[in-house]
């Protein structure tokens, strides 16, 4: 029997503090490390002009985003690319949500299949989408002819709005799924009998979505929400795969551009202040969204 | 052998969650020991404690002469069983008894013998190749007892272990318990907010409220001497009535009839009285004390009905247990008992009233 | 049978219908949005170049227009390319859960000190994108000398999908009855053995839950597949796939492209087919948890 020195509780937390280690090193050295030294290497200059060596700039770096028309331009992309698509697939995922909420024959094949998009590899499934928009040969242009919508084959990726539309109808497409399995979580735990007593009480089907749906699934709407914008707003292989950011820069994405400041121009201490920028407007949007989400949250309960 | 020993023990959660205030207890070798009180009076907690499961604020848990309070649960030799069973899921039920051996390098020979003579003890043999999820309430019960006894630990700990068997099976169980654990000869500790089982199963019992041990003594004395107010409400079934008298004098004022204070408790003003239902019976022509009442409710239990009785000249309620073939004209009787019955307790404090002429009861107070 | 109630009856049938009908056409659009580009890319890796590109398409092509060419192009090196991304996914997911499964459950149950802000930190980390990540990633993989080096990308897949395995093996291990783990500590078992023995053979289908996403997202990867590896023998599918299309300028081999999709996305079509309850599951534990 060992009477060690330490007590129970003690030994517990070590115990603990010894399991979480490795987690912690490995989330230390792929997110905290990267995002740490981006700080760092954002007050250096360190491209081509110093010969990669670093010197240190101050805040040169984020004196030249200031006046950085490209860096703006991207920013607004994301901003267009990002507000489009997840209203987008909120309409369709709560869609996707209602249908999949009821009972019918299939249902997990329905389910199944409405999962696929999800799964498959953005990159990959970038080419598919690209074909599909291709100017000669695309099934788009061929759909829209047969429907009588157009006459002539119309330029979608080499034209600055139709490429944008294309992104967003393929990322609509690959991540619809993923909110609609989170909405579909959250009317499966909303009871029947809500909609029975509303329905007694008078409501059309329409109120008692508007009125005791939706209420319903916020949290869940809001997580999405919060997960999608993070992922849209960081958007690189669909881009990249589809427009590579053309036609000229029409489409070009805040990811897109710094991954061309650090790997084709080889600017390093600016393509730092990039990351740092975003970072810093991305943990802006996410507490404004957690603040939100921890209002929604209370709300639920107080209606309930 | 072994003596458990629970010094000054005390349990705080948060600055007014304590479920455990200064408990001092021992349990001898096979002395068994039940911590009874209604949910949320600490019992639990305790015997997570004495099993190493919480750790103390304050205090000790002794075994012999060590201290328990650094030594892990694993460690104590203790063995527990559990209100839900836990047993392992994915485990048979025989490598369910012999995993606290395997994990204590018992020989393999020594581990097969002694499940197996544990399972012919409590009948399980033929279920050795089950898994739980296989098994009956009262199978699982059984299986979870031999997990405990199989190790031949030197204390057992129980945590309401019949609480999820049906009436009748429960009845059966707690007299196999029962000689189960007398054979044993070691400290048992068994917590149930159950008084039957408290009363039938244990050499004493220690009753629990706000963390703190109420009295502690022979089950037969919790019945005929509650130490205060609460005991004697918690123990005892239909529950004991209390009624706030008026005194004058050396009389407690019932209705219209003045009931003698016992001597020794001086001259209050006003005193809590006692009476267990099953003492009252219908007076008769004999009697000296006559208490006059109006009879508004009757509950028949078959084997005995109990009245609701409005006590003449009053808003003091008593309520009889009587026999189910007396009967009473219209709704008004007259209720008697031996004087010696009742019970009186202080209204400030609400500790017990000692009267000089009742022997002095053997409950070691806190 | 009388002739008054028959429109009555029809009247009502039809009413019911009409919900059910708009139901289905619900899910037929639903199936056709999702499974759509999928298959049309299934059926461009069959069809012979002149199908491909004939206008107007073809959509339901004769079997002389069918062939296997597109997949016989690919070569020997694009089971090099699967297999690549088989060891990386297979690898990282097992490192993952071994990382994870213990720290998720010291966070669930020994209430460690800094609980809250770890999990806190977890799951704001969740929501980075990669490409804040590859550049210090890519400083550490050269000091490292990792370049070309399964490493490079086991490392990060590991790292990026830690936060899920945590939040979601964590929401597991709580729905554990506390019992069990108090029997398994007074019988003496060790807080490993207990993990070991007890928690984890009872969480396998968590493990599996978590497995299959961990594995599906590795899989998927880009940015840092695209950063880290450049020799061409130890791509992954994301990237080798798309890096077809770079060989030649003047003609897309839109064939081979559709081809490769296929082949590389096979397993994971098979993950969903197979698992698909478990990777709902997932994705709500790892999000609703939050």
């Amino acid at each position: 029997m060992t009477q060690a020195s330490d007590t129970i509780r003690q030994r517990q937390i070590r115990q603990g503090l010894i399991m979480v280690a490795p987690a912690i090193a490995i989330l230390l050295l792929v997110f905290a490390y990267p995002i740490g030294r981006a700080f760092w290497l954002s007050l250096f200059t360190q491209n081509l002009g110093t010969q990669l060596e670093a010197t240190f700039s101050g805040l040169s770096n984020y004196q030249r985003i200031v006046g950085d028309g490209r860096f703006w331009l991207t920013l607004w992309n994301t901003t267009v690319f990002t507000s489009l698509s997840i209203v987008t697939e909120l309409i369709i995922g709560m869609s996707f949500a209602l249908i999949l909420d009821q009972a019918f024959r299939g249902r997990g094949l329905v389910r199944t299949a409405a999962l696929l998009p999800w799964a498959l590899p953005t990159a990959v499934m970038g080419l598919a989408w690209a074909w599909i928009f291709n100017d000669q040969f695309g099934i788009a242009n061929d759909l829209l002819t047969r429907l009588g919508l157009i006459s002539t084959n119309i330029t979608w990726l080499g034209d600055p709005t139709r490429a944008m539309l294309a992104l967003i109808f393929a990322d609509v497409w690959k991540t619809t799924p993923f909110i609609a399995i989170l909405l579909l979580a959250g009317l499966q735990s909303i009871s029947g009998d809500l909609y029975e007593a509303h329905a007694i009480d008078g409501a059309s089907p329409w109120q008692s979505f508007w009125q005791i749906t939706l209420p319903l699934v916020a949290p869940q709407m809001v997580i999405a929400l919060l997960f999608r914008f993070a992922q849209a707003f960081g958007i690189f292989d669909l881009v990249q795969v589809m427009t590579g950011g053309g036609p000229a820069g029409a489409t070009e994405t805040v990811s897109i551009y710094i991954y061309a400041t650090v790997r084709r121009y080889l600017d390093f201490g600016y393509g730092a202040a990039l990351v740092v920028v975003t970072f810093l407007l991305l943990i802006l949007a996410v507490a404004i969204a957690a603040y939100f989400l921890s209002r929604t949250r209370l709300n639920v309960t107080g209606e309930r | 052998m072994s003596t458990l020993q629970l010094k000054s023990l005390r349990k705080q959660f948060a600055p007014d969650v304590i479920p455990v205030k200064d408990v001092n207890l021992t349990v001898e070798d096979g002395e068994f020991l039940t911590l009874l009180g209604p949910s949320g009076c600490g019992k639990s907690t305790l015997l997570r404690l004495i099993a190493g499961l919480e750790q103390p604020t304050a205090g000790e848990v002794r075994l012999g002469d060590q201290n328990l309070n650094r030594v892990a649960p694993g460690d104590r030799n203790m063995a527990m069983v559990f209100q839900s069973y836990a047993l392992y899921p994915h485990m048979t039920v025989a490598e369910n008894i012999a995993t606290a051996l395997k994990l204590r390098d018992v020989p393999k020979a020594e581990i097969q013998q002694r499940v197996g003579s544990v399972s012919e003890k409590l009948a399980i043999t033929h279920l050795r190749d089950r898994k739980p999820s296989k098994l009956s309430g009262g199978q699982r019960q059984r299986v979870a007892l031999a997990r405990a006894l199989v190790r031949e630990p030197a204390v057992f700990l129980l945590d309401e272990p019949l609480s999820n068997l049906d009436a009748l099976l429960r009845e059966q169980v707690r007299e196999d318990l029962k000689q189960l654990f007398e054979e044993q000869q070691k400290p048992v500790v068994y917590v149930t907010h159950d008084q039957t089982e408290a009363m039938t199963l244990s050499s004493k019992v220690a009753v629990l409220l706000d963390g703190v041990v109420q009295q502690l003594a022979e089950p037969s004395l919790i019945y005929t001497q509650p130490a205060n107010r609460f005991v004697a409400s918690f123990v005892g079934s239909p529950q004991m009535n209390l009624l706030t008298l008026k005194c004058e004098g050396d009389r407690a004022q019932l209705g219209p009839v003045g009931l003698p204070l016992p001597t020794g408790i001086g001259s209050p003003s006003t005193v809590i009285f006692g009476l267990r239902p099953e003492a009252i019976r219908l007076a008769q022509a004999g009697d000296s004390l006559k208490i006059p009442g109006q009879v508004f409710l009757v509950e028949n239990f078959g084997r005995e009905q109990l009245l609701s009785v409005r006590v003449e000249n009053s808003d003091l309620k008593l309520r009889a247990l009587i026999p189910p073939d007396q009967h009473w004209e219209r709704d008004r009787l007259e209720l008697t008992w031996t004087p010696e019955q009742s019970h009186w307790f202080d209204p400030q404090n609400e500790q017990r009233l000692e009267t000089s002429s009742a022997a002095q009861p053997a409950h070691s107070s806190l | 049978m009388t002739v008054a109630q028959s429109p009555e009856q029809s009247a009502s049938g039809l009413q019911i219908n009409w919900q059910r009908l708009a139901l289905w056409i619900g899910v037929l659009a639903m199936v056709l949005f999702c499974l759509a580009p999928a298959l049309w890319q299934l059926l461009t890796s069959f069809k012979v170049n002149e199908a491909i590109t004939a206008i107007p398409n073809v959509y339901f092509p004769s079997p002389s227009q069918l062939t296997l060419d597109h997949y016989l192009s690919l070569g020997w090196i694009f089971w090099r390319y699967i297999a690549n991304s088989a060891i990386v996914s297979l690898l990282s997911t097992v490192v993952c859960l071994a990382t994870g499964a213990p720290a998720a459950y010291a966070l669930a149950r020994l209430r460690i000190p800094g609980e809250r802000i770890i999990l806190v930190c977890v799951l704001i980390v969740s929501l980075f994108p990669y490409v804040l990540l590859f550049l210090g990633l890519l400083e550490v993989v050269r000091l490292f000398g990792l370049g070309n080096n399964y490493l490079a990308l086991i490392v990060p897949y590991t790292g990026i999908n830690l936060p899920l395995t945590i939040l979601v093996l964590r929401s597991f291990f709580q729905k554990l009855p506390q019992d069990l783990e108090d029997s398994a500590k007074v019988d003496g078992y060790t807080t490993a053995q207990m993990l070991w023995q007890i928690v984890l053979p009872l969480t396998i289908p968590a493990l599996v839950t978590t497995g299959i996403l961990t594995f599906i997202f590795a899989w998927n990867e880009f940015i840092f597949a695209l950063t880290f590896i450049t020799r061409d023998t130890m791509k992954t599918i994301p990237v080798a796939v798309a890096q077809i299309g770079g060989a030649s300028i003047y003609e897309v081999p839109y064939g081979p492209i559709a081809a490769a999709t296929v082949l590389g996305t096979l397993p994971l079509i098979l993950l969903v087919l197979c698992f698909q309850r478990r990777i709902v599951q997932g994705i709500t534990a790892g999000a609703v948890k939050g």
